[in-house]
């Protein structure tokens, strides 16, 4: 008898355990989301989001992903299989540009420029926007700041209630160009052309100021090894520039010019404390850490603990600063008594954080979006992409549809503004355009954020203006994807995407649709 | 002298009426809009001098005009009470407080083009409603966005009076001035002149306070009201539903759009759950009209009630549900042909007929 008992109490430990490792899925998955059983959604019509429809297909979600699409899969063990016979299974719906999470102030009010971050301006903690958006089904929403002619870049962010990285998909999205802003300067349509010319310009002559910095600094180092190897006497302080100049190889990187050891500026006294920038001080740390303040050297502490900063030499040309050339030779060197012919160090163009923003763009490094609906500005808009090099996507409403093969025929991605008076023409402006073979995507780009639930609306409209179906669905998730630049992580049902998915009774673009699920990471968010 | 002329050319040309009568219009549909907003099966709907004939299964008679829609769902002709669709100026009198003798009707244009574009997206009456500036505001005008040739639109009959309670209607400059001053002229108004015999009081009133006000002046004086534009009916609803003294029989809702507050759409469902019929009302426009309806479905509201919301809940409120409002033998030929639920945005019209005239279809809108 007591034999038995041993074995037993053991049978019983380890039923402890399992039932442990059973009850407890939501614990463990805080620290490791791949041990939550997988789910599978059984039965279902499924939308794969890029214009393919399964019937009768199963999806499998696995921790944060898609494990598997597809008829007849076997159910993995120990899965939550959801039945969704006569229902409908979607990719989580996409808005691309929605108002949701964006604090009141900053919608309403609010400025931008090229430098700004949108995502400064999230309110995560706004319970009530979540809900919204998955009464919609929407699980990803694009997020742009409009307040300004040419503003920040775009964010991406995943409705799944939580804070900065763990939703923000990207934030480096397309930079935003925004014509006929009410009330905000230049309201002209002129003055807009001209003001994003100038910009655009003033850019292209920031980045020659750089490129030409980093040729003559190349010059500079290649003067000072010759010097050095002529076997002149070299003065203590240019050995040492000499010494840190040469091994870094990245010519433009600002701060090569006069980069100073730490134990160097302890000693000796400054020689110009008013202009010195000392960018190691706590102050200063706190704010280029919490502000992100740069100086306008460009540099974090870390890589440049200071360096002589001349007010004098600064000119201000079209609001930007410019560092006067030629170039004086720096501090101790010159005051040494340097030789005529020694070599002269290049001066370096200011840091601006506005032109850096659309160097990227006209480096190809991030996108544009541009809001215009005129017909005539878009025309003007795909002549100024062949001037400067873009990559432009258009968001708008109104006239689109009159320059629709100009579109097609420039290949430029377009998100339909939908709109949604049935009977107007406006309605079919998507349709045209994918008839014509724009790339579309469908947004909401609501005024208030209550507009994002009705994301399907919205796309049944586009239906009524003559949109196929599977492509109408396309335009607010693959599409729109694409758009946002995160096709890689959601917008279809694809094996290794993101487990963002809608269950829905009735088709999603019916009126009496009824989302009953909704996946954001593989988790359930709503459930009705 | 020229009036035996005239006596003659009418005498000669009303024999001719007749025989331009178009022949009888059949219709083929899948399914019909049910008159308490289910979808039902579908047949042949036939119709004769601009009224319905027959609904139903059976092959129409011989001599029709046969329309066949595969995969069409008829629906009554939609209708708004609340436009001011084709008003020349505006729609008060508002040197006076009281004036129930004014009629929007005089106030009609009916070549104004806003009619035709009404028609066309399914809206088949809508009601011309005075503006709101007023206690008692006048009539509402009835008005059906076509006339027998489809083109211009035609006055049929001047529905109930419109009253205001909400803060509108009071100012400064006319006695008088409040809600307090205004409320005894009313009811001593409402004891002397009897109720009418069709049709219910539109009665204007936004805060829970104000709808308490209009359930204590016109339920205590046995009056069948409706509510128009309750947008705060949320805060009243227990006084809605259980009112002793009377209930309103009606609440005209709407327009949605998509930035439409949660709040004011879930408005239109508690007032349908207490028992109220809703009438939408999208300014006249047909999809406005559909998309407020959609919003409200979208939002828990009942399908079939969101159906009638589209038309019989508007005919009963203008006092016309014996003539339009849904599909039904002896009804006048008000229909709408869809190719899907009228509730489903992404649904076409197909077909509007006013009276049994075809409007002029839109090049393919939608």
């Amino acid at each position: 008898m007591k034999k038995e008992a041993r074995p037993r109490r053991l049978r019983a430990l380890a039923g402890a355990v399992t039932a442990l490792a059973a009850f407890s899925p939501s614990a463990v998955a805080q620290f490791g989301p791949a041990q939550r059983p997988p789910i599978v959604i059984r039965g279902g019509t499924v939308h794969i989001g890029d214009g393919d429809v399964i019937q009768n297909g199963t999806v499998i979600l696995r921790g944060r992903e898609i494990e598997a699409v597809g008829v007849g899969l076997t159910v993995p063990e120990g899965a939550n299989v959801i039945d969704a016979v006569g229902r409908h299974v979607y990719p989580g719906l996409i808005d691309v540009e929605s108002t949701l999470l964006l604090d009141d102030a900053s919608r309403v009010n609010g400025e931008g420029n090229a430098a700004s971050a949108i995502t400064d301006a999230l309110d995560w903690f706004d319970r009530h926007a979540y809900e919204q958006a998955w009464a919609g089904g929407v699980t990803t929403i694009g997020i742009a700041s409009r307040r300004a002619l040419v503003d920040g870049p775009r964010a991406v962010v995943k409705m799944r209630r939580a804070r900065g990285d763990d939703a923000i998909l990207r934030k480096d999205g397309d930079l935003g160009v925004t014509f006929g802003l009410n009330g905000i300067r230049p309201s002209m349509r002129l003055r807009e052309w001209k003001t994003l010319f100038e910009q655009l310009d003033a850019t292209k002559k920031y980045i020659e100021s750089w490129d030409e910095y980093a040729e003559k600094l190349e010059e500079y180092k290649k003067a000072l090894e010759k010097s050095a190897k002529e076997g002149e006497k070299v003065a203590p302080g240019d050995k040492k520039e000499k010494e840190e100049a040469t091994p870094k190889p990245e010519a433009p990187a600002p701060g090569d010019g006069t980069p100073r050891g730490q134990g160097e500026r302890r000693r000796g006294p400054r020689p110009n404390p008013r202009g010195h920038h000392d960018h190691d001080t706590p102050f200063m740390r706190w704010l280029q850490d919490t502000l992100g303040w740069v100086c306008d050297c460009g540099l974090p502490s870390r890589e440049n603990p200071g360096h002589d900063h001349e007010p004098s030499k600064l000119t201000l040309v079209d609001g930007v600063s410019f560092a006067e050339e030629p170039a004086k030779p720096e501090g101790e060197t010159a005051k040494d008594g340097a030789k005529a012919d020694e070599p002269k160090k290049p001066a370096r163009p200011a840091k601006d954080l506005q032109r850096e923003a659309l160097k990227r763009a006209l480096e190809g490094k991030s996108g544009v979006n541009v809001y215009v609906s005129a017909a005539a500005d878009i025309v003007n808009l795909l002549e100024l992409l062949r001037t400067y090099p873009l990559k432009a996507t258009i968001t708008g409403a109104g006239e689109l549809a009159q320059v629709a093969d100009e579109l097609a025929a420039a290949g430029v991605s377009v998100v339909v503004v939908q709109s949604h008076q049935l009977g107007d023409d406006a309605v079919s402006t998507a349709a045209k355009l994918d008839a014509a073979g724009v790339s579309i995507a469908l947004t909401t780009a609501g005024h208030t954020p209550a507009a994002t639930r009705w994301l399907s609306l919205s796309a049944a409209a586009a239906v009524a203006g003559g949109l196929d179906k599977e492509r109408a669905l396309a335009a607010i998730t693959s599409r729109a994807a694409a758009v946002l630049g995160v096709a890689d992580r959601v917008g279809t049902l694809a094996v290794g995407r993101d487990a963002d998915v809608v269950i829905t009774q009735g088709e999603l673009f019916s009126s009496t649709a009824v989302i009953e699920h909704v996946f954001i990471d593989g988790r359930n968010v709503r459930e009705r | 002298m020229l009036e035996p002329l005239f006596f003659l050319a009418l005498a000669v040309l009303t024999p001719g009426v007749p025989s331009l009568q178009p022949p009888p219009l059949a219709l083929h549909v899948d399914a019909i809009i049910q008159p308490d907003g289910a979808i039902g099966p579908g047949g042949w709907i036939v119709l004769r001098n601009g009224r319905i004939e027959s609904i139903g299964p059976a092959e129409p008679p011989v001599g029709c005009a046969r329309l066949e829609f595969a995969g069409g769902v008829a629906a009554p002709g939609f209708v708004d009470v609340d436009t001011s669709l084709g008003a020349a100026g505006q729609l008060s009198e508002p040197a006076r407080p009281f004036t129930p003798e004014v009629a929007t009707g005089d106030a009609l244009e009916p070549d104004h083009s806003s009619f035709l574009a009404a028609a066309r997206s399914g809206v088949t009456t809508v009601g011309l409603m005075p503006g709101g500036r007023n206690i008692i505001d006048g009539r509402v005008a009835i008005v059906r966005t076509a006339d027998d040739d489809g083109r211009g639109a035609q006055l049929c009959g001047h529905g109930p009076l419109r009253y205001t309670l909400s803060a509108q209607a009071f100012d400064g400059s006319r006695v008088p001035t409040s809600r307090m001053g205004a409320l005894p002229q009313l009811r001593e108004m409402l004891a002397k002149s009897p109720a009418p015999s069709s049709g219910t009081s539109l009665v204007a009133a936004d805060t829970a306070d104000e709808i308490r006000i209009v359930i204590d002046t016109f339920g205590g004086a046995g009056r069948s009201f409706a509510l128009l534009h309750p947008t705060r009916a949320d805060d009243a609803i227990e006084l809605v539903r259980g009112s002793v003294s009377g209930r309103p029989t009606a609440a005209v809702i709407g327009p949605f759009d998509l930035d439409t507050g949660e709040r004011d759409v879930r408005v239109a469902k508690l007032l349908a759950d207490g028992g109220v019929a809703v009438a939408f009302s999208g300014g006249g426009d047909g999809g406005s009209l559909r998309l407020t309806a959609a919003v409200a479905t979208r939002s828990g509201f009942d399908a079939k009630a969101a159906r009638t919301g589209l038309s019989l809940a508007g005919a009963r409120l203008l006092g016309i549900e014996s003539e339009a409002g849904t599909i039904e033998a002896g009804k006048r030929a008000d229909l709408v042909v869809l190719d899907g639920d009228p509730l489903d945005l992404a649904a076409k019209v197909k077909l509007v007929l006013v009276g049994g005239a075809p409007v002029e279809a839109a090049k393919e809108s939608p």
